[in-house]
């Protein structure tokens, strides 16, 4: 991830990792407080924490990982990263797709 | 030219570990699919509902992020040149892996204590296999720790040391992302 870094870029990570932290803290603990507390119900809770959990996928992505598409080696990564994501998507939602299907016409 | 295939070598090793993180990813997603297909089949026994407690799983979540983000500190430290912190760093990153792997340990050990086994049901099964394997993968960040920790004290691998550490950086990365899929989808989403 990282190229010739001198002190300066020491810094700046330092910098970034200590946002992604404090942030990723605070949306775990509000994410914790929607569910502990009850705020939400039925699909409304299911939305309010996937787009909790969307956001930690990007701190974690831009704080920590740093991928962008600026220099050559993090391109690479963020390919990678993009195209792991394409399968994953086939593998569950197809996964999911099946087995529900089939539970239904089993028991219908 | 030496410092410029230094580099070259550098950014291969990242991308092959980065990209055997991907596959690895792959995996978790299979299994955290298994266990969506398999959570409603308790089989008479206990559901999630049961199983969760939510603060426990609220300190484990720390645990993880504070030591992802203390091997993180570590990698900052060794680009402005604090050796002495980087180990420092690493060490608390360790404490923090240990901390979690006896949470884990303690969680399932109360599950079976109470005669919750994962031969009980299909939910079981897929949730110890999902939990397991993930605290494996923790138990790999400690042991690699340990090992960066003593090749930091000798000076043979000084010029390793930092591909190493930032393999050990993405590494821990991977685990919060994983641990955050498991926090959301399987104790949040299922505690209601």
């Amino acid at each position: 991830m990282s190229e010739h870094c001198e002190k300066t870029c020491g810094r700046k990570l330092l910098t970034s990792y200590i946002w992604g932290f404090i942030l990723s803290v605070v949306l775990v603990l509000g994410a914790y407080f929607i569910v502990d507390q009850s705020l939400l119900s039925g699909k409304a809770l299911y939305v309010a924490l996937g787009v909790f959990l969307v956001l930690q996928m990007l701190i974690q992505v831009l704080f920590f990982l740093r991928l962008n598409m600026a220099t050559e080696d993090s391109r690479w990564n963020l390919i990678v990263l993009l195209f792991t994501l394409l399968i994953i998507f086939v593998v569950v939602s197809g996964s999911l797709w099946i087995m529900y299907e089939l539970n239904y016409n089993m028991v219908n | 030219m030496n410092e410029h295939h230094a580099q070259e070598v550098h950014a291969k090793v990242t991308f092959g570990f980065w990209t055997y993180l991907m596959t690895d990813l792959i995996m978790f997603a299979t299994l955290v699919a298994t266990y969506i297909v398999l959570h409603n089949n308790v089989f008479g026994g206990p559901g999630i509902q049961e199983l969760t407690n939510l603060p426990y799983v609220l300190i484990q979540t720390l645990l993880v992020l504070t030591g992802a983000f203390a091997c993180r500190v570590g990698l900052a430290s060794f680009y402005l040149d604090c050796r002495k912190k980087t180990a420092a760093w690493l060490v608390i990153s360790l404490a923090f892996a240990v901390a979690f792997c006896w949470t884990q340990y303690h969680q399932f050990d109360v599950l079976l204590d109470m005669g919750i086994s994962y031969q009980n049901s299909g939910f079981l099964s897929a949730f110890f296999t999902l939990l397991a394997i993930f605290a494996v993968h923790v138990m790999i960040a400690i042991f690699w720790t340990v090992i960066l920790l003593i090749q930091f004290c000798l000076p043979r691998f000084a010029g390793l040391m930092k591909t190493r550490l930032t393999c050990l950086s993405l590494f821990w990365s991977f685990l919060s992302i994983v641990w955050l899929v498991i926090l959301t989808v399987v104790y949040l989403m299922g505690a209601l």
